[in-house]
């Protein structure tokens, strides 16, 4: 009896672990490329940026992948943001040092070799969009951290204000102000690239 | 740039941004994921979340199976005398008086079946 129980709780177990890993495999697939750009505005460096995401992707699994599926959202991005955090702290210790020692960062120039190839029905559209995107992504660069990543939440992963303050661990104030904040700068820098159809 | 038009082509060239993702970039969080849930099969069979719920009914039944018999033993200690009133008790004026009242009863049984 204790054996056909031992073997039904080991059935089981499977398979909540394969129900799991299929739901955080989804999860994951929805979120990863989303969670890199943020990242990778945030750094303006892809290794940094993958690394985040590895680190955001291993935690969630190591200790919050018992939790429902609603809540992964919040908490992924909670830790996408402290890891963003940790690297903005570090890299903080590291530009004193530099400017200790006086070196300075090259410049990467992006010529026209760095576009993509644009193949679509509406070429001038998609050059426009391009161009948008750079903008845009050179503008959310230039944003203090909070207000770049209280934005990107909010508008483009369409958190509320509370899941914003959660996965930031700021007040629902802060969120407020900060957004306010980023998108007022963002429509100043980005007043000039509207695409009229 | 108007309200909505502002959010609908910031969402619009952000998603493009993430379309346009190089193929080595999308290959690498590929693998990333992979690993993620890699780990996710490594976790051995008592860390699962089933587990949780029945390994805490288990210890609790562990523990109500410790402490119940020390609750009973101090239930039964309760009923044990104080040893003030085993020390009252034995004292031989107090015999005398439980002596007395028993003579008061069967006086008054006596007086009950004689009238």
């Amino acid at each position: 009896m204790f054996n056909r129980l031992a073997s039904d709780l080991q059935t089981a177990t499977k398979d909540n672990i394969l129900n799991q890993r299929q739901a955080l495999n989804q999860f994951f697939a929805r979120a990863e490329k989303r969670a890199y750009r943020m990242a990778q505005i945030a750094t303006g460096d892809r290794e940094e940026a993958l690394d985040i995401v590895q680190d955001a992707m291993m935690m969630l699994v190591r200790k919050y992948s018992d939790r429902t599926e609603e809540e992964w959202g919040a908490l992924f991005y909670r830790i996408v943001q402290n890891r963003i955090k940790d690297w903005y702290r570090r890299q903080k210790v590291r530009n004193i040092w530099h400017s200790w020692f006086g070196k300075d960062d090259e410049d990467d120039e992006q010529g026209i070799d760095s576009l993509p190839e644009i193949v679509s029905n509406n070429p001038e559209k998609k050059i426009f969009q391009y161009r948008m995107t750079e903008q845009l992504e050179k503008a959310l660069s230039e944003l203090p951290l909070r207000q770049q990543q209280t934005f990107l939440l909010r508008t483009w992963e369409g958190l509320d204000v509370k899941q914003t303050a959660s996965a930031m661990g700021i007040s629902e104030g802060s969120v407020k102000t900060h957004y306010s904040r980023a998108v007022h700068s963002l429509r100043e820098t980005l007043g000039e690239y509207q695409y009229e159809e | 740039m108007k309200n909505d038009n502002f959010d609908k082509q910031v969402n619009q060239a952000l998603n493009d941004s993430v379309d346009r993702l190089d193929s080595d970039t999308t290959q690498r969080l590929f693998e990333t994921r992979q690993s993620a849930l890699a780990e996710l099969d490594r976790r051995s069979w008592w860390q699962a979340p089933i587990i949780k719920p029945v390994g805490a009914v288990a210890a609790g039944l562990l523990v109500f199976m410790i402490v119940s018999p020390v609750y009973r033993l101090a239930d039964n200690e309760k009923e044990l005398p104080h040893p003030a009133d085993i020390e009252l008790m034995a004292s031989v004026d107090n015999l005398e008086m439980v002596e007395e009242l028993e003579m008061i009863q069967w006086l008054l049984e006596k007086e009950d079946y004689a009238g």
